[in-house]
């Protein structure tokens, strides 16, 4: 039985599973579990790559505002050095003799070498960032430097000198090799030092008048930004720092791994928002078109873009390690799920599909199907209910075969019956003529036996007829056990002869029964006369009349002492010609003439045997009148 | 005396023919309904012995049609049918003196006989 089920349910997996109340059962099962664990996933996932996108990005302004505070204080302190170098009395006191002339020349010379000690000691040397301090007269000559090299050179054209004339300022940077191979700047500048530079530049007046008689300048050497640009903290394997100018030519060597160059023009969105003169972070292409994520700062002072990049792979990698950790853990999550799924469906729908099963094998006419559910939850109690309901389903279809087969057995004994009579009225008909004629005793007494004979078939055809009758009968409100008593009365002498004792045990206040007398008397004759044949002497049958719990049926009980009926006969019982008497004892009619008595009274009669024990006869009434006797 | 059997069985029929002639009447015989209409039609009938199934008119629409035409005519009904409706059915018609029940027995009929020219005289 249960292998059965599992075959039928995969058979039936096969062609209807998509309908089927078990692929039901595993899409809601998915959709409970997964809907939210993709929700969490997704939501935990972004929110992750915000925060993880946000720490970034104050990582990367930090590290880069950290630089240019850092660059910002540093030219700020070589402007005040420059400041300070132009404000120093002895350099104002001997360059406003030079540029004035008024001196001999020999003493022009002294203090020329004078000017020029005093910068190499006093002032280059107070500053390592310092390659060489020179004095520019207003012609643009250089009169006084740290670098004899530079002397008498022109410098009139230089943005320093002319910006420098005014106020304190800050040149771009130089590129040495630029200088030389763009021939954009007079030679000599170059001839001290291969070093690329910055040039601070300061008025350099007179102590009392404030005349303009110079400009101080300081080659402050590119190197020591470089170091402040290039310092690797924070920047990962692939960030770099470098600067651009306003014409958006790289001015440092850049702290590229790959790709930009010095001098190189970049134009991206980072470096055009920052020309703007806007500091900010986003995510664009960087040089060589490798996206980054950017983090830029204006410099006012010289107008640099203090750009900040890092390789968008690398600024990202948290993010990809947990979207691949997600992965990693909802790939067996899912599978789990899934399989669990298919394992939870399977266990519901089992007990459902087999008390579907069993219900259609009922409904295509298996009463002998059992379902086999035993679980203590409402598919238990269905498949409880539903056991209860076969079994009395069972029942009723073996009595309706019972009733439907007497009733045709009924039907045929009414056609035959009838066709009997015919014939027999001739026969018995010509017997008794013959009899009234015959006046040979020997002859006589065997016309007469034929006679009785046909007298017995008439009895049996009759039996059949009263059997098989349609006709409605006289109905009377009355005491069951009167009826009863009745019966017994007719029998009672031949019962008393033999020694059988009858115990009555009649119920009080039974509600009356509208039954007809004389028929349900002949019921209770046959049932008496039945179980007075079956006992021997001194038998006991006990009479018992009862109304059932409900008090719609009255139970009227006949139990004898006798020899019982076997189990191989008790279903033919009420059968018409059964008998299991001799030839001459009995037509085999009266169980089945009280059957279909107590069927047109609407009630039931049963029978229980045990061979050699005895036999229980059950007939019960339904109660129409609910008048109660005392 | 003239008594019309009116009966399907040959057998009966002729039994009944014999039977009633050795009695000293007059009889007449019929198969079924249509011709026993017929026979009343030919011959003036004192009494009737009517079945009740029959082929084409069956004994209550001749009963129904006796009563009708011709209802000096003592009808007794002689059936093999018992406890059923058929019976009753007889009786609410009416006109019918008495019904016997196949098989019968000789003295019944003979009762049934004198007590219908008991009746008529």
């Amino acid at each position: 039985m249960e292998k059965d089920a599992v075959v039928d349910s995969t058979d039936v997996d096969k062609k209807y599973f998509f309908k089927s109340i078990r692929f039901k059962f595993i899409c809601w099962f998915l959709v409970i579990a997964l809907v939210p664990l993709l929700i969490i996933g997704t939501i935990s996932y972004f929110y992750g790559k915000k925060i993880a996108t946000e720490k970034l990005f104050d990582h990367l302004v930090s590290e880069n505002d950290l630089r240019k505070e850092h660059i910002r204080i540093f030219l700020s302190a070589k402007k005040g050095r420059t400041i300070d170098f132009s404000s120093d009395g002895f350099i104002r006191d001997i360059t406003k003799k030079i540029v004035n002339g008024i001196e001999p020349s020999h003493s022009r010379e002294k203090d020329l070498e004078k000017l020029n000690d005093h910068l190499i000691r006093n002032k280059v040397l107070l500053d390592e960032d310092i390659i060489e301090t020179f004095i520019v007269d207003l012609n643009g000559r250089v009169i006084s430097s740290s670098n004899e090299e530079l002397l008498d050179s022109d410098v009139s054209t230089c943005d320093y000198f002319q910006a420098g004339k005014k106020d304190v300022y800050i040149s771009q940077i130089y590129h040495v090799p630029d200088i030389r191979i763009r021939d954009r700047q007079p030679v000599e500048l170059t001839l001290s030092t291969n070093r690329d530079f910055i040039a601070v530049a300061a008025p350099l007046k007179e102590k009392s008048t404030l005349e303009l008689i110079g400009v101080l300048v300081n080659k402050v050497d590119k190197c020591a930004i470089n170091k402040i640009l290039n310092k690797r903290s924070g920047l990962g394997e692939t960030g770099g720092v470098y600067l651009v100018n306003k014409d958006k030519l790289i001015v440092t060597e850049g702290g590229f791994k790959k790709g930009c160059t010095q001098s190189q023009k970049i134009d991206t969105t980072g470096v055009r928002d920052c020309i703007m003169g806007n500091d900010g972070i986003g995510v664009y292409d960087g040089c060589c078109n490798i996206p980054v994520v950017g983090s830029y700062a204006w410099l006012d002072e010289p107008g640099w873009a203090l750009m900040l990049e890092m390789d968008v792979k690398e600024a990202f990698a948290p993010l990809k390690k947990i979207r691949n950790l997600i992965i990693i853990i909802a790939i067996p999550m899912f599978s789990v799920i899934i399989s669990a799924s298919f394992l939870v469906s399977r266990r519901v729908a089992r007990p459902i599909i087999s008390i579907s099963d069993a219900i259609k094998k009922i409904a295509s006419g298996d009463h002998k199907q059992r379902v086999s559910v035993f679980t203590d939850d409402e598919l238990g109690e269905i498949s409880r209910e539903l056991r209860k309901i076969e079994h009395e389903m069972e029942e009723s279809y073996e009595q309706l075969l019972h009733s439907e087969r007497l009733a045709s057995v009924g039907r045929i004994a009414a056609s035959v019956a009838h066709e009997v009579n015919n014939p027999l009225s001739v026969l018995s008909g010509k017997l008794q003529l013959l009899i009234e004629n015959c006046t040979d005793n020997a002859l006589l007494e065997e016309y007469e036996k034929l006679l009785h004979l046909s007298g017995r078939i008439e009895k049996t055809v009759d039996g059949l007829l009263y059997f098989s009758r349609q006709k409605d009968m006289e109905l009377n409100n009355v005491n069951i056990n009167t009826v009863i008593e009745n019966s017994i009365s007719l029998v009672d002498g031949q019962m008393t002869t033999r020694g059988i004792k009858i115990v009555k045990e009649y119920g009080v206040k039974l509600p009356l029964v509208k039954i007809s007398v004389s028929q349900m008397q002949q019921v209770f004759l046959n049932i008496i006369m039945n179980a007075s044949d079956s006992m021997a002497d001194n038998g006991i049958l006990t009479i018992c009349t009862k109304i059932s719990n409900d008090g719609e049926n009255i139970y009227m009980v006949f139990e004898d002492t006798g020899s019982g009926v076997s189990s191989k006969n008790i279903d033919k019982i009420f059968e018409p010609f059964f008998t299991t008497k001799g030839p001459h004892e009995g037509t085999g009619l009266g169980l089945s003439i009280s059957y279909g008595i107590v069927k047109n009274h609407k009630g039931e009669i049963k029978v229980e045997s045990r061979e050699g024990k005895g036999t229980v006869f059950t007939v019960s009434l339904p109660v129409n009148t609910r008048t109660l006797i005392t | 005396m003239n008594i019309l059997i009116v009966d399907d069985d040959i057998d009966v029929q002729t039994f009944f023919e014999h039977f009633l002639r050795a009695e000293g009447y007059t009889v007449y015989s019929a198969g079924d309904g249509r011709e026993a209409l017929c026979k009343l039609k030919e011959e003036v009938h004192n009494m009737i012995f009517l079945d009740l199934k029959m082929p084409d008119l069956n004994g209550v629409e001749v009963l129904m049609y006796i009563k009708e035409h011709y209802p000096g005519i003592v009808v007794v009904v002689i059936t093999g049918e018992k406890y059923c409706d058929k019976e009753e059915k007889v009786r609410e018609i009416g006109g019918v003196f008495d019904i016997i029940h196949k098989p019968f027995k000789l003295d019944t009929v003979r009762q049934v006989i004198k007590d219908t020219i008991g009746k008529s005289a």
